[in-house]
C-alpha cells in the first residue's frame, strides 16, 4: 500500500466502486434466475363422473408421492411436475388427454385407472412412445406382453380363480354374475376366469347379467331377477358404487345369500354407499388391508393429513406407480426415451411400497400376492376365509 | 501497537458508504415497504371479500336449516312428510339449492325422498360418515362426496330427528352458479371448500367433479383461525390471499390473487429501483475519480514542502494551487516553517543562557550521561579543589560517592517524576564530612536528544548540626513530659486536643496519633456533650479556668473518672489555649459512689422491713426511724426526729430502763416484752430488742431498737381461750340439754294426753294449759342451750340477710318503740347460707340485749329511755388471713351484721365472758344467761363469728360474720308449715331408750291411727325389725342410744331391708350426720321435743313416701 500514490489508490477506488455496482446490479437483476425445467409426468384417469373413484384416489396417491420426491429435492437435481388430466372414461377422451401429455412432454403417464381406458389408449401410447404405468390396470389383456406398459398391480384373473374356489369350497355350487359392461375388458376376462375355475371346481355360473348406464336406474329389477335364478352366491364385477348399489338391492330382496365381489370395488365408496348391506361381501384382490400393518397404517396418516380423507387402494397403488417411474428415472441413461425409462425400470429387481415389496416381471407385470378380503363393521379386513 | 485506519481507506470508505451504499439500502427498503404495501392491501381486499361472500353464503345456507326445522316441526304436528315437503321446497329461498331432501329412518335408510324416485328408497346410508354419531337436533354438514345415483359430488344438510334424520342434498351445480353471482371479486379469485379442503365452489368447476383436493390450503393454518394469508397453489400457479370459516359450517372460503398479478406493480417498481442503484453507482464512480483527483495533486505539492523543511529549507514559494482548502493548507504550511525557524532561534539562545548559570551557580554542578559518565561540570566544583581532568569522564560514583546502583535508582526516579532532592553525606577532599542536600534534575532527551542528569551539591552540614541539636533537645523534653504519671494537656478553645503526655493517651487506650486533634467531648457520653461546651469551654473563656470530675470513656469502653484543673494560657504571640493537668480517681469515685449506693440500699431495705426499727442516739433521741414504726406508732421521721419516742407507760420504764443498762454494760441485746403508746395515746404491746452501733469513723455509739408489736397477737391469745372455753360449755350444755330435753318430752306427751282425755271441760284443764306454757318455756330454754352447743341448723337456706333484718325489725319495732332502730343496708348485700328463724333469734336476742344496755345506762345517768338507737348494719367485706387469724377462720368472703347500741357498753372482765352460758349482769330473774350464749352457738354454727367492740359508758358493737354464697337468694320462703293432726295407718317400730318419751311417743301415733312397736333397747328393737322387716312401715329412731346410737342402728337396719324408712328424733343436733343420712336414702329428722302435730305430719308422710330432712 506504501509505494502505492494516492492518485493511482484513487483511481483503483473508483475502477473497484464501478466493477462493484456493475456486480450488485447483475445479482439483483438475475435474482428470479431459472431452476432447472422439472420432469414432466402425467396422470391420467377417470376423475369425473361415473367411475372415478379410482382416478380421484390414484390422483391423490400420485400427488402425494411426486410431493415427497420434489421435498427430497427431486430426480437428479429436477423436480417432477405432475400434469393430471380426466379421462371421464370415454376413450376419444383418453386419447385426447394422452395426446395432450404427450405433446406437453410427459417422460411417462400414470394411468389409466380402469382396463377399458388403459387398452383404449394403447395404440397411441405404441405410436406416441410414452411409457406408460398403470396402478390398477389388472386386465389379463394386457398380460405378458412386451409394450410401453408397466403395472403395479397383479392379473386380475389370478384372485377371480381363488374367488371361485372359495365359493366352491363354501358348497356354493351356483353362482349368478353381474357385471360392468362399461369396463368389460376388465369384467369379462374376470367373470370367465371365475366361470371356468368354478366349473372346475364342480359349480358353474348360472346366470350372467351385464349392465350399463341405462341398467342403472332399474337395479333393483336387476337384482330380483337375478334372484329369481335361485342361485346359491352372487359375484358382482363392477365398481364400488355400483356394487354398493346393487348389494343394497341385493339385500332389500334377499339378505342372506352370498355375495362376491371384484377387486375393483375395494373403494371407500363401496363403504360409504353400500352401509350394513356390503358387510361380509368376499373377495381376493392384490392389496393386504390388514389394520395392523405397520407400513399401510403410516401411508394412511400422512395421506390423511395431506387429504383429509381415507385412502383407498387405488392411492397406495399410484403412490406405487411413481416410485418405480422415479426409480426408473433416477436408473435411465439421458436423454430419457420410453423404452429407455422401461428399460431402466426393468433392471430393478424390487421395489418397495406401503402394501409390501413387489417386482415385475420381464413384460413390466407386477408379480404380488393377493390376499382374502372383507368387510367387517365398515372396514376392509384381509384375514383367512 | 495500534493500528491507524490510512486516509485512503477512510476515503474509499466514506466513498461507498455516502454514494452507493444508501442508494442499495433505499433501493431494498423502497422494495420491501411497498411489496408490504402490496400485501396488505391484498389481505384487506381478500378479508372484505371474504366476509361480504360469507354473509351470502350463510344466509344459503340458513335457509336450507330453516327449511329443514319447518318440515320437521310440520311433522312434529302431524303432517305427512311429501304433504308439507313439495309445498315448502317450493317456497324456500334459494330453493334451487335444495336438490332433494330425504327422510331416513333411525337405521339410516331413506324412507321418504322429495322428489320421489322409487329407487332411492329403502337404500342404507349409515356407510355416510357424517351420519355416524348424529344425535336428535344435531346439524351436520356432510363433506363433499359423490352422489351414488347421479355420480356427481354433493354435499348434504342433516338434522337428527326424533326415531330419524332429515337431510337436504345440496346442489352443488347451483353453488357453482350462486357464488360467482353475489360478488364480482375482479382479480380475486374464490374457492369454497369442505372441512377436508374438497372444493364445493371453484372458478374451474373441473376442480370440483374431479374433487380435487385444496387440503394443503386448510392445512397451511388451523381453520378456527378466521384469516389467513399465505401462498398457495390452488389454482396451478401461486395465490396469495386469506382463509375463513362460513359460520354454521364447517367450509372454508378462500379468496385470493395471483402472486404474479398481485404484484405486479411491484416487480415493476424493483426493476426501476434496481436502474437507479445502477445509475447512481456509476455517477457516484465518475464523481469519485473525479474528487480523487482534485484533491490528490494538492497534497502532492504539499508532499514535497513537507520534504523542503525537512531538510530545513524555510524558503517556501509563494503563489496558491488548487482550491482554497488547499492554499489555506498551503498558508497554514508556511507559518509552520516560520514558526519552526523562531523556535530553533529561541532555543539556542536557551542553551546559551544555561551556560552562564551553570558556570555561575555557586554550588558544585555535575551533569552525567545515562551510565553516570560525567560530561560536564561548572566552575563552583573546580573551585573546591577539583580539576577538570579528574571529573570529566569519570564516573559519578568517583566524585561524588553515589554507587552504581543508587545512580540507577536515581535516574529511574527522575524518569518518573523529573527531578527530586536527596541528601547525601560524604568525606569531602579536606577530610571533613560534609552534608549535602543534592537535587537532581532530568534534561536534555527531546527528541534524538540523548538524556543527562544534572546534580547540584548543596553544603548543608551547619544547618545539620543545627537541627540535630535541637531535635535532641526536644526528645529530652518531651521524655520528662511522658514520665510524669498525671495527665498534662493542651487543647485549643474548642476543646480540641493540642498535646497530651504519655499517661493521658494511654489511659484513654490511644496511641498519640490517634488521640492529639480529637475533641475531649467525644469520649464523653452523647448527653454530656453539650455540657462540655456550654460549662467547661464556656466558663474556660470567661473565667480563665475550670475544675471538676468528669466521666469519659476509654477505646475498650471502660469508664473512668478524671479530676482536672485547666486554665486559659495566652502565648507570646498573643494566641490563647487551654492547658490543664489531670488524675485517674476512677476508683476513688468508684467507691464513694459504692458506698452511697450501699447506704442507699440500707435506708431501703430499713423502710420496707414490715418491723418497726428506731436508731436512737446516746441521749436516746431519734436519729431514724422506719415507715414499719411510722405505721405503728404514728410518727413520722420528721416529727420523731431529735424526740425520745415512742413513750411508754409509767409501770414499763422500770423494766425498760434496767434492760438498757444491761445493754449498755455487756453489749448484748435481749428480749423484752413491755408497752408503748402510739402517737394517738393508744397501748401497744411490744417486744423490743436492741443492740449498740458503734460508727467505724467517728466511734460514736447510737441504739438501733426493733419493736415486734404484738397487740393482735395476744388479743388473738385471748379469743382462743375463750372459743376453748366455750367449746367446753358447750359440751356440758349440750348433754344436760339432752336430757332435760328428754324429761320435757315425756311431760309433754303425758299431759297432753292427759289433756285429750280429760276434754276441755274437765275443771282442771286450764292448769294443764298451764304446765304445757311452762313446759314450752323449759324447751325455748332448752333450745337455746341446744343452740349455743352447736344446737341445729335445721333449715339452712340460700338468704338475703337485709330482707331477714327487715322483718325481724318490723316486728321488734312494734314492740319496742321507745328506741329507735336505724338500717344501713348495704345494696347488693350477697346472700349467705342461713336458717331464718335462728338468724331472726340472732337479732332478736342481740336487740333485747341492746335494749337492756339502753336500759340501764338511763337508768344510770338517770335519762329517759327514749334516745337510745339501735344500728343495725350489713356489709360485704373481704377479709384476710390476718384478720381471721384469732376466729380461726379462712380467708374469703363474708357478710358482716353489725348490731351497735349507745347503751351502757362493757368492761373487759364483762366483755370476755360475754358468750358464756347464764352468765348474766342482770339481777336474778330478768335474764337466763343464755340470750348471747345462743346467738354464739347459732353463729358458729352457721360456720360464721363473732366480734364485739365495746366501751364502758358508750356502747357495745357486736359484729356478725357469715360465710358468702355464690348462689342467688330466693325470693320467698318456703310457706309455714300447717299445724294441723294428720290420722294415718300402718306399722312402725318405735325405738328410744328413754321410757317416758318412748311411752308418751307411742300413745301418740296410736293414738294417730298407727300400729306401734316400742323397744327401748337398740338390740332388741334389730332383732324385731328383722322378723318383722317387711310389715313394718317406718321406724322412729332415737338419735343418741347407749350401746348403739340411731345412726348405727339405721345402717343395720339397712342392710336388712335397704328400703326402710326411719324417722330419726333428737333432742340433740343431728347436723354433723347429715351428709350421711343423705346417702343413706329415705330418712327424716325431727327435732324433740315434737309437738302431736308435728309428729303426725312427718310420720303421715313419711308413711306415704316422702322423703323428710332432705334425705
Amino acid at each position: 500500500m506504501g509505494t502505492l500514490s494516492l492518485r493511482s489508490f484513487f483511481k483503483l477506488v473508483c475502477v473497484l466502486t464501478f466493477l462493484t455496482c456493475v456486480f450488485i446490479s447483475l445479482t439483483l437483476l438475475s435474482s428470479c434466475k431459472r431452476e432447472r425445467p422439472p420432469w414432466k409426468v402425467g396422470f391420467a384417469g377417470t376423475l369425473s363422473g361415473t367411475f372415478s373413484e379410482l382416478g380421484v384416489a390414484g390422483r391423490n396417491g400420485a400427488i402425494l408421492k411426486i410431493e415427497e420426491v420434489n421435498k427430497g429435492g427431486g430426480v437428479k437435481g429436477r423436480p417432477l411436475e405432475l400434469l393430471i388430466r380426466d379421462d371421464k372414461h370415454d376413450p376419444k377422451e383418453a386419447m385426447r388427454v394422452d395426446q395432450e401429455l404427450i405433446e406437453a412432454g410427459v417422460v411417462a403417464i400414470i394411468g389409466h385407472m380402469t382396463s377399458a381406458m388403459t387398452l383404449s389408449v394403447m395404440p397411441l401410447v405404441e405410436e406416441q412412445k410414452v411409457l406408460l404405468i398403470s396402478p390398477t390396470t389388472s386386465t389379463p389383456l394386457l398380460a405378458k406382453k412386451n409394450d410401453l406398459f408397466i403395472r403395479v398391480v397383479g392379473v386380475s384373473s389370478e384372485p377371480a380363480k381363488e374367488i371361485a374356489k372359495l365359493a366352491s369350497q363354501k358348497g356354493l355350487k351356483k353362482v349368478a354374475v353381474l357385471l360392468s359392461k362399461e369396463n368389460k375388458e376388465y369384467c369379462v376376462p374376470y367373470a370367465e376366469a371365475f366361470k371356468v375355475k368354478l366349473q372346475e371346481e364342480g359349480g358353474d355360473v348360472i346366470w350372467v347379467e351385464e349392465f350399463g348406464q341405462e341398467q342403472r336406474s332399474i337395479f333393483s329389477f336387476l337384482t330380483e331377477e337375478i334372484l329369481r335364478k335361485k342361485p346359491d352366491a352372487i359375484l358382482i364385477v363392477a365398481s364400488g358404487t355400483d356394487t354398493a348399489l346393487l348389494c343394497q338391492y341385493i339385500r332389500m330382496s334377499n339378505g342372506m345369500i352370498p355375495i362376491f365381489v371384484s377387486g375393483w370395488a375395494l373403494t371407500q365408496d363401496l363403504l360409504l354407499h353400500g352401509g350394513r348391506s356390503v358387510e361380509g361381501v368376499w373377495t381376493y384382490e392384490y392389496f393386504p388391508f390388514a389394520a395392523q400393518d405397520k407400513a399401510i397404517e403410516e401411508f394412511r396418516e400422512k395421506y390423511k393429513a395431506r387429504f383429509r380423507i381415507e385412502p383407498s387402494f387405488a392411492s397406495v397403488l399410484a403412490y406405487d406407480a411413481v416410485e418405480v417411474l422415479v426409480r426408473g428415472l433416477k436408473n435411465a441413461k439421458e436423454p430419457i426415451t420410453p423404452n429407455g425409462l422401461k428399460e431402466a425400470i426393468l433392471k430393478i429387481k424390487r421395489f418397495e411400497s406401503p402394501s409390501g415389496a413387489f417386482e415385475l416381471d420381464q413384460y413390466g407385470d407386477a408379480i404380488i400376492r393377493y390376499h382374502f378380503v372383507t368387510v367387517e363393521n365398515g372396514r376392509f379386513v384381509s384375514s383367512n376365509p | 501497537m495500534k493500528i491507524r485506519p490510512s486516509l485512503k481507506w477512510i476515503i474509499s470508505f466514506v466513498l461507498l458508504v455516502s454514494s452507493i451504499l444508501p442508494s442499495i439500502v433505499l433501493g431494498i427498503i423502497l422494495i420491501w415497504v411497498s411489496g408490504e404495501v402490496q400485501r396488505d392491501e391484498i389481505e384487506n381486499s381478500s378479508k372484505v371479500i371474504s366476509k361480504a361472500v360469507a354473509i351470502h353464503l350463510e344466509h344459503l345456507v340458513e335457509h336450507s336449516k330453516n327449511t329443514l326445522q319447518i318440515i320437521h316441526d310440520s311433522m312434529e304436528y302431524g303432517a305427512l312428510f311429501m304433504e308439507v315437503v313439495p309445498y315448502i321446497a317450493k317456497n324456500t329461498p334459494n330453493r334451487s339449492v335444495i336438490k332433494s331432501i330425504k327422510l331416513l329412518d333411525q337405521w339410516k335408510r331413506i324412507q321418504v325422498i322429495y322428489p320421489l324416485d322409487m329407487n332411492k328408497l329403502g337404500i342404507d346410508l349409515s356407510g355416510l360418515p357424517y351420519l355416524k354419531g348424529l344425535k336428535e337436533e344435531e346439524w351436520v354438514f356432510s363433506e363433499v362426496y359423490s352422489d351414488p345415483f347421479s355420480r356427481e359430488p354433493v354435499v348434504s344438510l342433516c338434522k337428527g330427528i326424533k326415531r330419524g334424520y332429515l337431510c337436504v342434498d345440496m346442489d352443488l351445480e347451483y353453488l357453482n352458479r350462486y357464488v360467482p353471482s353475489v360478488i364480482r371479486p375482479g382479480s380475486f379469485e374464490l374457492v369454497l371448500m369442505d372441512s377436508n379442503g374438497l372444493p364445493i365452489y371453484h372458478p374451474d368447476h373441473r376442480m370440483v367433479l374431479e374433487r380435487q383436493s385444496l387440503a394443503n390450503i386448510i392445512n397451511l393454518q388451523a381453520p378456527e383461525q378466521d384469516i389467513v394469508h399465505a401462498p398457495i397453489v390452488p389454482l396451478g400457479e401461486k395465490y396469495v390471499g386469506c382463509l375463513s370459516l362460513i359460520r354454521g359450517t364447517q367450509w372454508h372460503l378462500f379468496v385470493g390473487q395471483a402472486e404474479k398479478k398481485a404484484f405486479e406493480t411491484m416487480t415493476k417498481t424493483q426493476k426501476a429501483m434496481l436502474s437507479l442503484v445502477f445509475i447512481t453507482a456509476l455517477l457516484a464512480s465518475l464523481a469519485g475519480f473525479l474528487f480523487s483527483r482534485a484533491i490528490t495533486r494538492p497534497m502532492e505539492a504539499l508532499k514535497h514542502m513537507a520534504e523542503k523543511v525537512s531538510r530545513g529549507d524555510y524558503g517556501l514559494p509563494e503563489g496558491s494551487k488548487g482550491y482554497s482548502e488547499i492554499t489555506e493548507v498551503l498558508d497554514a504550511f508556511r507559518s509552520m516553517a516560520h514558526s519552526i525557524k523562531e523556535r530553533e532561534e529561541r532555543i539556542l539562545e536557551g542553551q546559551r543562557r544555561y551556560k552562564d548559570l551553570l558556570e555561575n551557580a555557586v554550588d558544585p554542578i555535575i551533569i552525567t550521561d545515562e551510565k553516570g559518565e560525567i560530561v560536564e561540570v561548572n566552575r563552583a566544583l573546580f573551585e573546591r579543589g577539583w580539576r577538570e581532568e579528574e571529573v570529566i569522564g569519570h564516573s559519578v560514583s568517583e566524585i561524588a560517592g553515589i554507587s552504581t546502583s543508587e545512580f540507577e535508582r536515581i535516574v529511574q526516579q527522575l524518569k518518573e517524576k523529573g527531578s527530586f532532592t536527596f541528601e547525601l553525606k560524604r568525606v569531602g577532599r579536606r577530610g571533613a564530612l560534609t552534608h549535602y542536600s543534592v537535587s537532581a534534575r532530568l534534561i536534555g532527551g527531546l527528541g534524538k536528544e540523548e538524556i543527562k542528569i544534572q546534580f547540584t551539591f548543596r553544603d548543608i552540614t551547619e544547618q545539620k548540626i543545627a537541627y540535630d541539636r535541637a531535635r535532641i533537645s526536644e526528645e529530652r523534653y518531651k521524655e520528662i513530659y511522658d514520665s510524669v504519671q498525671d495527665l498534662i494537656y493542651t487543647q485549643d478553645l474548642e476543646g480540641r486536643i493540642l498535646s497530651a503526655n504519655k499517661a493521658l493517651w494511654n489511659i484513654f487506650g490511644y496511641t498519640q496519633e490517634q488521640f492529639v486533634g480529637r475533641k475531649v467531648s467525644e469520649f464523653m457520653k452523647p448527653e454530656y456533650r453539650q455540657a462540655f461546651e456550654t460549662e467547661y469551654l464556656a466558663q474556660l473563656k470567661e473565667k480563665g479556668f475550670y475544675e471538676g470530675i468528669s466521666q469519659y470513656y476509654t477505646k475498650d469502653g471502660r469508664r473512668i473518672f478524671i479530676q482536672y484543673k485547666s486554665v486559659l494560657v495566652t502565648d507570646k504571640e498573643g494566641n490563647k489555649y487551654i492547658s490543664g493537668i489531670g488524675r485517674d480517681v476512677t476508683e476513688q469515685f468508684l467507691a464513694q459512689k459504692r458506698l452511697q449506693q450501699e447506704e442507699k440500699r440500707i435506708r431501703t431495705m430499713l423502710q420496707t422491713v414490715n418491723v418497726p426499727i428506731a436508731l436512737y442516739n446516746q441521749k436516746g433521741e431519734i436519729l431514724f426511724i422506719n415507715q414499719a414504726f411510722t405505721n405503728t406508732f404514728g410518727w413520722t421521721q420528721e416529727e420523731a426526729m431529735g424526740k425520745v419516742l415512742p413513750e411508754m407507760p409509767e409501770s414499763e420504764k422500770e423494766k425498760n430502763r434496767e434492760a438498757l443498762k444491761r445493754l449498755l454494760r455487756t453489749g448484748i441485746g435481749e428480749f423484752l416484752e413491755t408497752k408503748r403508746y402510739t402517737k394517738s395515746g393508744q397501748e401497744v404491746d411490744v417486744i423490743t430488742n436492741a443492740s449498740i452501733v458503734v460508727d467505724p469513723v467517728t466511734g460514736s455509739q447510737s441504739t438501733v431498737v426493733v419493736f415486734h408489736d404484738i397487740t393482735e397477737f395476744r388479743k388473738m391469745e385471748r379469743s382462743l381461750a375463750t372459743a376453748q372455753r366455750m367449746e367446753a360449755l358447750g359440751i356440758l350444755a349440750g348433754g344436760i340439754a339432752h336430757n332435760f330435753n328428754n324429761l320435757l318430752m315425756g311431760i309433754t306427751g303425758n299431759i297432753q294426753l292427759l289433756r285429750m282425755k280429760l276434754g276441755r271441760d274437765h275443771p282442771e284443764f286450764k292448769r294443764f294449759e298451764t304446765i304445757e306454757k311452762l313446759i314450752g318455756d323449759a324447751t325455748s330454754l332448752t333450745r337455746q342451750l341446744v343452740q349455743f352447743a352447736r344446737g341445729g341448723k335445721y333449715e339452712p337456706r340460700p338468704t338475703d340477710l337485709n330482707r331477714v333484718i327487715k322483718e325481724h325489725d318490723k316486728i321488734f319495732a312494734t314492740t319496742r318503740k321507745e328506741v329507735l332502730i336505724q338500717e344501713e343496708l348495704q345494696e347488693g348485700l350477697w346472700p349467705v347460707e342461713c336458717d331464718t328463724n335462728q338468724f331472726k333469734q340472732v337479732l332478736m336476742n342481740l336487740y333485747i340485749n341492746a335494749v337492756q344496755a339502753i336500759e340501764e345506762r338511763a337508768s344510770m345517768h338517770g335519762l329517759p329511755q327514749a334516745g337510745g338507737i339501735i344500728t343495725v348494719r350489713t356489709q360485704n367485706v373481704i377479709l384476710e388471713a390476718l384478720q381471721l387469724g384469732r376466729f380461726q377462720k379462712e380467708k374469703g368472703f363474708y357478710v358482716k351484721v353489725s348490731v351497735s347500741d349507745n347503751g351502757k357498753g362493757m368492761d373487759e372482765e364483762t366483755k370476755r365472758k360475754i358468750f358464756e352460758p347464764f352468765f348474766t349482769t342482770k339481777e336474778v330473774g330478768k335474764g337466763t344467761g343464755l340470750g348471747l350464749a345462743s346467738v354464739y352457738g347459732i353463729v358458729k354454727n352457721h360456720d360464721g363469728f363473732i366480734d364485739v367492740e365495746t366501751k364502758l359508758g358508750e356502747g357495745t358493737t357486736f359484729h356478725i360474720y357469715l360465710p358468702a354464697l355464690e348462689a342467688e337468694t330466693p325470693k320467698e320462703e318456703a310457706s309455714a308449715k300447717e299445724e294441723a293432726v294428720v290420722q294415718g295407718r300402718g306399722k312402725i317400730l318405735l325405738v328410744d331408750d328413754e321410757k317416758l318419751v318412748l311411752d308418751a311417743a307411742q300413745e301418740m301415733l296410736k293414738e294417730l291411727g298407727y300400729e306401734v312397736l316400742a323397744v327401748d333397747e337398740p338390740t332388741e328393737a334389730l332383732q324385731l325389725f328383722n322378723e318383722e322387716k317387711d310389715n313394718i312401715d317406718l321406724v322412729i329412731l332415737d338419735m343418741v342410744m347407749p350401746v348403739k346410737d340411731g345412726i348405727q342402728v339405721l345402717r343395720e337396719m339397712r342392710l336388712m331391708n335397704p328400703k326402710v324408712k326411719v324417722l330419726l328424733a333428737s333432742g340433740y343436733g343431728i347436723e354433723p350426720h347429715m351428709e350421711e343420712l343423705k346417702e343413706m336414702g329415705c330418712t327424716g329428722v325431727i327435732q324433740k321435743p315434737y309437738k302431736f302435730s308435728e309428729l303426725s305430719q312427718v310420720v303421715g308422710r313419711m308413711i306415704k313416701g316422702l322423703c323428710e330432712g332432705g334425705a
